[in-house]
């Protein structure tokens, strides 16, 4: 296994970062990996082999948020936070009631 | 790469969670029945034990149709002339002439333009949304609604939303955030299957045109008595012809075999038709069950007297409990809950009632909120006074058992806890 290797950002003086802004921080270098190198990007292969097929394909980065309370698990992706967490919170919704036949 | 196997086999993993099951006291034993439905029926339980003839407190045969002769006889018309199965889905050759006869009979009982059928209630509502719905659109339902209808919004592209359970207010609110969707369809059960509530039809129609937004109503609960022709809670809210789809059941009230429909505009359920998987996927009704349900809508329309016997026997059992002393959901459906609050307290009571020859079934979380245990009770026209009478005798005694009766909702979960 490879050793896990670092990249240290020296940040300004008084810059404290929260936990919105290292999670921002954690999922810009993540996409920048995902795209440049993640499985030789293989993703140009399948996207390409959509078009090919006809499809017209948009992608872009999204939020995702996810709720887990036992057993219990939802997720929901959304073009923003907000839209993310109101659909997770939507699901939890239609669930957290009890049903009866 | 190494692949992490666990220790654990498939068949493990659901032996635990049914041993779970069982000892958090949620498992759901099923009771043999060795008779056809109806007010008094012969169960067998515990299983292996003689049969015995009780009271049924807990059925959906609103209207004591389930057995009824004429149901029966059309049931054996529709075998002999139509056969037994159709081996097809309906776009193939799976659609006979009375299957045409049933959606245009059904259209012209609950006031719409087209009706369309479905293998079970539940399969309209999880084909519907997806099929007249998109990602631009929005469904804002009812907290309470049906299990099915929470699965048919989870299969369909648009936007999930709520509302807390007939709060006219957040829903109009929630119709206001969403103005800038395509379309938005207001979503309610007619007849709340828990409490036995009744939707607040009127006030939600005039919500949804005033914000231009579409009303869906599961009347499963309420087609065949409630309102006064059995029309159900469009009839009884004075907005027939105003909702835009109304999904219910012939798996209760109208006969209580299965099948259920979608019966909305014409060009909704044709939409339907062509892309709602349920009723593409799938054979339709049996024969026999068509045949069986034109009956009952025959015996409905002719004559109100068992939609009118109904609403008494449940008007007499509300106050028959109230009289006991027993916390009680007030409302006007046949539907009564009594409240019993603690998870143990109900399934005690509920044994307690089946020794005495009653049947009815302890309901608690996740059934219901945590907390808000209690017993369905169901009533039917085929109950007679006489069995109400038997009925109370019997809750009288084991709620004098148990000292619940007169006693308020904090003092029984002082006693029991919650």
């Amino acid at each position: 296994m490879l050793a896990r290797r670092t990249l240290e950002v020296p940040l300004p003086e008084r810059v404290e970062l929260n936990v919105a802004d290292r999670e921002l921080l954690v999922a810009t270098f993540q996409a920048l990996v995902a795209l440049r190198y993640e499985k030789d990007r293989r993703w140009e292969l399948t996207l390409k082999q959509l078009e090919d097929d006809g499809w017209k394909v948009r992608w872009g980065l999204t939020w995702r948020a996810e709720a887990k309370r036992s057993d219990d698990y939802e997720e929901a992706t959304g073009a923003t936070l907000d839209e993310a967490l109101s659909g997770v919170a939507q699901l939890v919704r239609l669930d957290m009631a009890g049903r009866a036949p | 790469m190494a692949i992490e196997t666990s220790p654990l086999t498939a068949r493990d993993v659901w032996r635990a969670e049914l041993t779970a099951l069982r000892s958090a006291g949620l498992f759901k034993e099923e009771r043999t029945i060795h008779a056809p439905q109806g007010a008094e029926i012969e169960v067998e339980f515990p299983a292996g034990a003689p049969p015995r003839k009780v009271l049924n407190l807990c059925s959906n045969n609103y209207l004591g149709l389930s057995s009824h002769p004429d149901v029966l006889a059309a049931a054996h018309a529709g075998l002999d002339h139509r056969g037994y199965g159709m081996s097809s889905v309906r776009f193939i050759c799976g659609t006979q002439d009375i299957h045409r006869e049933l959606e245009r009979r059904l259209s012209e009982f609950l006031g719409t333009e087209e009706t369309i059928l479905f293998s079970s209630c539940l399969d309209a509502n999880a084909g519907i949304f997806e099929a007249i719905l998109s990602d631009k659109d929005v469904l804002i339902a009812d907290r309470l609604v049906h299990a099915s209808i929470v699965d048919g919004m989870r299969l369909c592209k648009a936007m999930q939303e709520t509302y807390k359970h007939s709060d006219m207010g957040h829903l109009e609110q929630k119709l206001v955030e969403h103005a800038d969707k395509r379309f938005r369809m207001v979503i309610t059960d007619g007849v709340f299957s828990m409490d036995g509530d009744l939707a607040k039809l009127d006030e939600i129609v005039a919500l949804a045109g005033k914000h231009d937004a579409m009303v869906f109503v599961d009347d499963s609960h309420a087609s065949g008595f409630i309102g006064k022709t059995g029309r159900g809670t469009p009839e009884r809210f004075g907005v027939l012809g105003k909702i835009d789809v109304i999904t219910t059941t012939f798996g209760k009230a109208l006969g209580g075999a299965s099948g259920g429909c979608v019966s909305a505009r014409k060009d909704i359920v044709e939409i339907c038709r062509q892309r709602a998987r349920p009723y593409l996927f799938s054979n339709t009704l049996a024969p026999v069950i068509v045949e069986a349900t034109l009956k009952v809508l025959d015996l409905v329309s002719s004559t109100t007297e068992r939609r009118d016997r109904l609403e008494g026997n449940a008007r007499s059992w509300r106050r028959l409990l109230k009289e006991a002393g027993f916390d009680i959901k007030d409302g006007e459906s046949p539907i009564v809950p009594v409240m019993l609050y603690n998870a143990k307290l109900a399934q005690d009571v509920a044994r307690d009632l089946f020794a005495e020859g009653v049947y009815v079934v302890g309901f608690f979380f996740p059934v219901v909120a945590k907390g808000q245990a209690r017993i369905r009770t169901q009533l039917s026209a085929a109950h007679t006074a006489e069995h109400l009478e038997r009925a109370i005798e019997a809750f009288r005694k084991v709620g004098k058992k148990h000292d619940i009766l007169g006693r308020t909702k904090n003092e029984i979960v002082e006693r029991y806890g919650l």
